[in-house]
């Protein structure tokens, strides 16, 4: 699976994650659907980091030869 | 192999214990709808009369579940036999993992799918995140005297 499949995979489960966790303590689904799709608009950045090091780390691991 | 059976077995375990607090903590009022809730996402805000809650609680979980059954060719609910790990994450699911486990139950894994781990991980997720909807449940349905004892202890 390419790099780019991976986070267009993680974006829309990354989405809901940060709408449903922003719902507690906010009454009000207009206020909860701005803040999360704020913090969604702040935190993606580390998301496509965070996938990108890992494809690397794994492409790695699979590359390189066995200790033993 | 052995770590993974002690995590079968803690895992329900701390789902039961969870549950027996709540019903130690909870108001009478608050049962019913976080039954509902954990049974179907979104119904338990729909009881309470916050339907708008309710559509937004219904419509991403529910959505995000399907999704995860679609990318996994619909193998990846199975408790507690292909893989018992992921179907810990998916107790929460409630009526979403039931029926999906017995609908799918007659289903076999007879091709290499590489979205297989993405399904499991929407999957799980969806029924995690159902919990996140319970504690929203639980606030709003706290009522406000036992809301303000407890804020002053």
């Amino acid at each position: 699976m390419s790099l780019w499949v991976t986070i267009a995979l993680f974006l829309p489960a990354f989405l809901v994650l940060e709408l449903v966790s922003a719902a507690p303590g906010r009454p009000d689904l207009d206020e909860v659907m701005r803040h999360g799709c704020r913090n969604f608009g702040r935190h993606v950045v580390y998301l496509v980091l965070i996938c990108a090091g890992l494809h690397f780390f794994s492409e790695f691991m699979v590359r390189r030869p066995p200790l033993w | 192999v052995e770590l993974q059976k002690l995590i079968v077995w803690i895992g329900p375990l701390l789902f039961v214990a969870g549950a027996i607090w709540f019903l130690m903590v909870a108001d009478r009022r608050q049962r019913l709808p976080i039954l509902l809730g954990w049974l179907v996402p979104g119904l338990g805000h729909w009881k309470i009369g916050r339907r708008g809650r309710a559509a937004f609680f219904a419509i991403q979980l529910i959505g995000m579940f399907i999704a995860g059954l679609v990318l996994s060719d619909f193998r990846c609910v199975s408790p507690f036999d292909r893989h018992p790990i992921w179907a810990i994450t998916q107790i929460p699911g409630g009526l979403l993992t039931l029926v999906s486990a017995a609908a799918t139950a007659g289903l076999h894994i007879e091709r290499d799918n590489a979205l297989y781990p993405a399904g499991c991980l929407y999957v799980g997720a969806a029924c995690l995140l159902n919990l996140v909807a319970l504690c929203d449940l639980y606030d709003l349905t706290e009522p406000a005297e036992k809301r303000l004892a407890r804020k002053a202890s």
